[in-house]
């Protein structure tokens, strides 16, 4: 009986986790409001690293 | 190796016919499928052809694997991106490029000539190693195949000939044909730089994270920094400030410590964008300048950091006389019609908003939208968009704004 209640409360909380993904991962927080101001003025040229 | 086309190289060079060669030995037509690789010769046969043309097999093999060996040192230097050895290596192998013609190396080494002249710039003599590389294509094993797609498709977006890379990629992804592991971190860097030069930055971002993580495992560092720029420019492009931040501050500091000059001085550039969309410009006013020690005058990076100065300068709200008169310089000089419009414009900022906002609607915006100079003409759509929204002109409103939104990122 006590293994079905572990097996089961396992099972509770395998089902709790399920689609949480890497949510309790420690990530950038990449949500933050930007404050883009660049764009008064025409947009400078682009260089970029070298091609090949 | 094949040591038919070894026979055929010494015949040649001592003048012989293959009648002269093999008299006494075997037959021409036996002699001629040796020489065309059809024909695995016996010990004897081979030592007897060598013999009369007094070369001795065994110091013929120890120049082979010699080249061999320089010939796969020359591949690792392209594929880690060792510009300096590259050279040194290519002038020697240059210089016996008839010996190695003749044996079976022939492909590889003309495959990464084609890459070397990327490396180099070189268009006129890369498009003509491409007509050499189509004639030896028939004769390309499986590893060769998969080189050769991942060069064709820089070749092609180094031309800015992107419908075709495009085409090129369709083909590699639709026939999951397989590419070298040395070659796929490459792959995906192309991938991300056409990407990006069709402002698709989201799935530019998305292969250059994919190129990183390959450079990384791959311990390719120096190509590594190139990706990692690329990404930062992306993630600047969509206004992810944190992680660009983090990683141009990892990009100047490497850069600086392994002595890439150009790369410092690219990440400084787009460090710079970053700081003015955060609003700091102060602080990328100061990167510019320190960039502006590095650069030539009279080159086309300066004038590029002159217009972006111009740009921080006017945010930062410090005087922009002296960029602006160098560039109304060049401008005269160049008789460069978009340095005209950006010049003017800026002279406008210094005399009225109204007459700023007139000179936007009547010149500057039409000349960038037709032009293609997507960016410039975004930031004017939106300037105009922001004014008639101020005056409540709504049906000039839609329009600008408009144009602003169509014209971003466009995915799906």
């Amino acid at each position: 009986m006590k293994k079905k209640m572990s097996v089961l409360l396992l099972a509770a909380m395998f089902a709790s986790f399920i689609g949480t993904g890497s949510a309790m991962a420690l990530e950038p927080n990449d949500s933050v409001d930007t404050f883009a101001k660049g764009r008064e003025n025409f947009a400078p040229p682009t260089i970029l690293p070298p091609q090949c | 190796m094949s040591v038919g086309s070894i026979v055929k190289y010494y015949r040649m060079k001592n003048n012989l016919t293959q009648g002269e060669l093999c008299e006494g030995i075997c037959s021409i037509s036996h002699l001629s499928k040796i020489e065309s690789n059809r024909y695995t010769p016996h010990e004897e046969t081979v030592d007897a052809l060598f013999g009369r043309m007094n070369v001795n097999w065994e110091k013929e093999m120890k120049i082979y694997r010699n080249w061999k060996q320089k010939l796969e040192s020359f591949i690792i230097y392209s594929v880690y991106y060792d510009l300096k050895s590259m050279e040194l290596l290519y002038r020697e192998l240059s210089e016996h490029e008839a010996y190695i013609q003749s044996t079976d190396l022939v492909n590889k080494y003309e495959l990464y000539k084609l890459r070397y002249y990327l490396f180099k710039k070189e268009i006129p003599r890369a498009t003509q190693q491409v007509t050499i590389l189509k004639k030896l294509q028939s004769t390309f094993d499986d590893y060769e195949k998969g080189v050769s797609k991942v060069i064709y498709l820089m070749y092609d977006i180094f031309k800015q000939d992107f419908e075709k890379a495009e085409d090129r990629l369709i083909g590699i992804e639709q026939y999951r044909e397989r590419i070298p592991h040395m070659f796929e971190g490459e792959l995906y860097y192309q991938k991300a730089y056409l990407l990006h030069t069709k402002t698709q930055y989201g799935r530019s971002s998305y292969y250059a994270e994919l190129a990183v993580d390959h450079y990384l495992k791959d311990c390719n560092y120096i190509r590594l920094l190139h990706a990692q720029l690329l990404l930062a420019i992306n993630y600047t492009n969509r206004d992810l400030i944190l992680q660009a931040d983090g990683l141009f501050k990892t990009v100047l500091r490497n850069a600086k410590m392994m002595e890439l000059d150009e790369l410092y001085q690219g990440a400084l550039y787009n460090y710079s964008e970053l700081q003015n969309r955060r609003g700091l410009h102060q602080s990328a006013y100061e990167l510019l300048m320190e960039l502006k020690q590095l650069i030539e005058p009279g080159t086309d990076y300066y004038q590029a950091i002159m217009i972006h100065l111009l740009h921080t300068a006017t945010e930062a709200k410090i005087s922009i006389e002296e960029p602006l008169r160098k560039l109304e310089l060049i401008a005269n000089r160049k008789n460069d019609a978009y340095l005209d419009v950006l010049t003017t414009y800026f002279r406008k900022t210094q005399i009225s908003q109204q007459e700023l906002l007139d000179y936007c609607e009547d010149i500057a915006f039409p000349f960038l939208s037709k032009h293609g100079y997507i960016k410039e003409a975004r930031s004017t759509a939106w300037k105009l968009a922001d004014y008639y929204r101020s005056l409540g002109d709504k049906e000039k409103e839609e329009r600008y704004s408009l144009y602003y939104y169509i014209k971003g990122d466009e995915e799906p």
